[in-house]
């Protein structure tokens, strides 16, 4: 076998790889032997727009000392549940220089409770957990 | 396939706090539902983690007091979505939009901009005219063009003269949902009933008239794209509701309304020659389980009947015209709302079975008789007791003296016209 006939002989086994690994690239065949058109469709999605920022209130360095209001949303309307009170007892138990109040939101769950909020805010409570609903 | 509820706090985090008030709120989830279950139980829960972060519940609930905000904790801004879509093969796009949520799962119309500019005749509305900005679930802004819905019509194989109506659909939102099994529906009255064929009669309630069938399968797909609504990532109904599927979408048999008995949007201030629609919400839907009998006036059976209705003080019928004639003529109701006030007096329930419903004890109870916890359990409770709650559609092909019975509260008319 000579030299010239190994060279054509290689350069055919050659192309015949770089064809098959074209071939084998995802979207080269279907483009290429699909007759399927593509379609030009618009979009339904909305942008969302997050609301503008409004800052909580500053965190607390520390709960020792301070007024925590616990508020029960009274998500099912029977005089709220047993989750607030056991938070109480807890902090009670475990963190006892926090003084916590327990309060029973008015209305339902989803109403404004204007007096409270007052309330806490002339009793300078120093944070709130509103809970529990789902 | 399960989906997950775990989402519901992260929910809460994202979706409203960070996109209705704008305050980066700190929420620490338990265990959910926490609705009916004992003492026990619940207390466990502190002991249990916060499900947001993963640490101790307590030590989560201190960190959201002290912790100091991070700048993670703001949204950033979503880059704005493209007006056209890459060119890909239809069975790629139809894929394509199952995949983001933007179907019933079945195929749908692809939007091409011919289409949505057919469909855009439709309405005398310019296709940049903002329909509404607080879109999303909470008021979440989710601002919306005309041209928006036009592309919704067209997915939900709708025709040019529907889309006023679809218009009129779209400017509800956002539509109720919650985590229990509620449900919608779309009712329309006026002259645009004939004109584009919404189905009043008989089989109405069914999948038996194109128009139907579209206005109701565009409010699904609204919810879901222009609402953003996506089970369990930003709603959690445990079990959902299979009127969802196309919202009990119909028409009222105006013409076939016993004489004194108004439509329902002529009740509600609209003239008769003016076209409306209104979207009900509520929980139960009671079916009669076959018709009136001789010897057992219909409304004897309604009473009976609104004893599963606990949720909402309210009711909505859907009845036959043959059950309406027969209200009217042999039983004297003159109009719907004689009706009304009669059901208001004498459709009762047992006290204990009134509160039991967790919706009536949530929403009603603190609002509710000062005395309700002292009320004895086996007292009977008029749970209807204001008549304009009570709402009665007529609709039906007079083959059967049928009707069904739900909870539904109504929204108000809007105007069809207003989006001609």
């Amino acid at each position: 076998m000579n030299r010239r006939f190994v060279l054509h002989y290689s350069l055919l086994i050659f192309f015949l790889m770089a064809v098959t690994g074209i071939a084998m690239i995802p979207g080269f065949c279907s483009a290429a032997s699909s007759k399927e058109p593509l379609i030009t469709v618009m979009n339904p999605a909305i942008t969302e727009k997050p609301a503008a920022r409004v800052n909580i209130a500053p965190r607390l360095t520390t709960l020792d000392g301070k007024t925590i209001y616990l508020v029960d949303v009274n998500y099912e309307g029977i005089s709220g549940t047993p989750v607030m009170g056991e938070i109480q007892r807890w902090f009670a138990k475990n963190m006892p220089k926090v003084k916590t109040v327990l309060k029973v939101k008015s209305g339902n769950y989803a109403t404004d409770d204007p007096a409270l909020w007052k309330e806490i805010k002339d009793n300078k409570g120093d944070g709130v957990i509103l809970g529990v609903a789902g | 396939m399960a989906l997950s509820n775990e989402n519901i706090v992260s929910f809460g985090i994202d979706g409203h706090a960070k996109y209705s008030t704008g305050m980066p709120l700190r929420f620490v989830g338990m265990p959910y539902p926490f609705t009916g279950l004992s003492e026990e139980k619940l207390k466990n829960y502190l002991n249990g983690t916060d499900n947001v972060t993963g640490k101790p519940l307590m030590q989560a609930i201190i960190d959201a007091l002290t912790l100091p905000i991070k700048e993670s904790e703001w949204p950033g801004e979503p880059a704005p979505e493209p007006r056209l879509l890459k060119p890909d093969t239809e069975d790629n796009l139809q894929r394509l939009f199952k995949d983001k949520g933007w179907t019933d799962y079945n195929p749908v119309i692809l939007p091409t901009e011919e289409k949505v500019k057919r469909m855009l005749e439709g309405t005398s509305h310019a296709p940049d005219e903002l329909v509404k900005k607080e879109a999303g679930t909470f008021g979440t802004q989710r601002p919306f063009t005309v041209e928006k819905i036009a592309i919704i019509a067209v997915m939900a194989g709708a025709k040019p003269e529907y889309f006023p109506v679809i218009l009129a659909l779209s400017s509800q939102v956002p539509y109720m949902d919650s985590t229990t099994s509620s449900s919608r529906m779309v009712l329309i009255n006026g002259p645009i009933r004939e004109e584009i064929g919404v189905n009043s009669g008989i089989g109405a309630l069914g999948p038996n008239a194109e128009a139907n069938s579209v206005i109701g399968r565009s409010m699904v797909l609204i919810h879901k794209i222009i609402q953003g609504y996506k089970e369990g990532v930003s709603g959690f109904s445990s079990l959902s509701n299979p009127i969802l599927y196309n919202n009990l979408t119909i028409a009222e048999n105006e013409e076939n309304l016993p004489e004194g008995w108004k439509p329902f949007h002529v009740q509600k201030g609209f003239k008769p020659e003016q076209s409306t629609l209104t979207v009900f919400f509520g929980w139960n839907f009671v079916n009669c389980s076959g018709s009136v009998v001789e010897h057992y006036a219909p409304q004897l059976m309604m009473r009976d009947f609104t004893r599963v209705l606990a949720a909402t003080s309210g009711a909505t019928l859907i009845m036959d015209p043959s059950v309406a004639n027969l209200l009217m003529e042999t039983q004297g109701f003159k109009t719907k709302e004689a009706f009304h006030e009669w059901l208001a007096k004498n459709a009762e329930m047992p006290a204990r079975q009134y509160w039991a419903n967790s919706i009536v004890s949530g929403m009603q109870g603190p609002t509710g008789a000062k005395d309700y916890k002292d009320i004895p359990e086996e007292r009977m409770v008029n749970h209807m007791s204001n008549p304009k709650m009570i709402n009665t559609v007529v609709v039906g092909g007079k083959t059967a003296s049928v009707w069904f019975i739900s909870d539904f509260m109504a929204g108000m008319p809007v105007s069809i016209d207003a989006w001609r």
